[in-house]
């Protein structure tokens, strides 16, 4: 082979593709002028190696994000939005049945202490109690201490009819606290250590469950009541 | 080019709009589209953005993906279009292809004295001005080779050439290159 002819085979010699590459091989032995074109092609190939570059940042995970956003697109408004949309929908149901009805609650749990057969409601205890109790400092209510009865009728009473263990008793303990007393009647919400919301207008019921010791008052149609 | 094992597998899902499955064939096939874009634009960030560019396009149109040709080849092909749309806003843009690989160069890490820095960084330039001076079958067929190291067989295919055909442009484009660079420097290949 000539010089030319085994110069048109060295690119694919050097890269391991020559059919006749021991011919080439033979030919670059005793040829000086074509081992100095091998010599500038391996140079060519390392230079052109040196440009070789990987991305810096991953390309498959800003491809991926694009197309997540092209997806996010072309979802309608009202799917994208599908989970606020029912939240929202569901907080309206409740404003307007609690609007609609503002005692559901009560009246359903009103009627409890049924272990014995008998149903006694919580108004008809809380009457009851309110006029054996009074309120101590401390916010409790105290059956003894608050009795408007002769001290040796409540002992007999207490004796007679001790409040812990009969299942009649719904709040059976020695004393009471308003938001037990309220909380059978209305929603309550503790707004903190000392005031209690009750979530009703009617201030005379209020004071009339929890006594004259806490001051309660009308404020943005819902009654507060100071409990220290 | 060879693909991964389960590229069929992975085109059907993204074809269905499985964005994940197509992430697997980016993952894939990231470094050498970018290497490719790199080889029309030797700029990083454009180079990126042609990637870019390419895979999405890819995926917009991956449902008229028939399948005639290898998904490398279709690939290949969006990547080449974008790279070259996007080479010819850069002229019509007029800026100089030397001051986007000027940065290029700079922005490569190296431990080198700045005396040696520089002589690498002149060399890559002389080179990158040599590339863009080649025709576009040889310019595309060096950096199938070079840039993305595809064998003969992959390029025969990927281009729907001859092996031989494959032989004779690569040692042609080869040679042209050497001598542009000896055109633009007479000792580049002296040390």
């Amino acid at each position: 082979m000539t010089c030319e002819e085994i110069r048109g085979k060295l690119s694919e010699y050097l890269d391991g593709e020559c059919d006749e590459a021991e011919a080439v091989a033979k030919h670059l032995e005793k040829c000086p002028e074509c081992q100095k074109e091998t010599e500038r092609l391996i140079s060519l190939r390392k230079e052109l190696e040196s440009l070789v570059k990987a991305p810096e940042k991953s390309l498959a995970d800003s491809v991926v994000a694009k197309i997540r956003q092209e997806k996010m697109k072309k979802t309608p408004f009202f799917i994208r939005h599908i989970g606020l949309a029912a939240s929202l929908l569901i907080i309206l149901v409740l404003v307007i049945y609690t609007k609609v009805f503002p005692y559901g609650a009560k009246e359903e749990s009103a009627e409890i202490g049924d272990t014995s057969g008998e149903t006694v409601t919580l108004e008809a205890e809380i009457l009851d109690i309110k006029n054996t109790a009074v309120l101590r400092d401390d916010g409790n209510f105290s059956v003894a201490d608050a009795s408007p009865r002769d001290e040796a009728i409540e002992e007999e009473a207490l004796k007679e009819a001790p409040l812990s263990p009969n299942p009649e008793y719904t709040f059976a303990s020695d004393t009471l606290k308003p938001i037990d007393i309220l909380s059978s009647e209305f929603e309550l919400e503790k707004l903190n250590e000392n005031t209690l919301l009750v979530k009703t207008d009617n201030l005379e019921r209020v004071r009339e469950l929890v006594g004259d010791n806490y001051n309660a008052y009308l404020e943005n149609g819902v009654v507060v009541v100071l409990l220290k | 080019m060879k693909g991964p094992e389960n590229e069929k597998f992975l085109v059907s899902k993204a074809k269905k709009g499985d964005g994940e499955a197509f992430g697997e064939l980016v993952r894939f096939y990231e470094k050498f589209v970018y290497n490719t874009a790199y080889g029309f634009l030797f700029s990083a960030d454009d180079a990126f953005d042609v990637s870019q560019d390419a895979f999405i396009k890819a995926w917009r149109g991956i449902k008229g993906f028939k399948g005639d040709s290898s998904f490398s080849t279709w690939l290949y092909r969006i990547t080449v279009n974008t790279a070259k749309d996007a080479l010819s806003a850069r002229v019509r843009r007029k800026e100089l292809s030397s001051t986007d690989s000027e940065g290029e160069v700079m922005d490569t890490p190296s431990h080198d004295t700045p005396e040696t820095e520089y002589i690498i960084k002149e060399r890559r330039e002389e080179l990158m001005r040599a590339i863009d001076s080649l025709d576009a079958d040889a310019r595309e067929i060096i950096v199938l080779r070079e840039l993305d190291g595809l064998s003969y067989d992959e390029i025969a295919e990927l281009l729907k050439i001859e092996l031989g055909t494959v032989k004779s442009r690569l040692s042609r484009a080869r040679a042209k290159l050497s001598e542009k660079l000896l055109e633009q420097n007479e000792k580049f290949f002296v040390k």
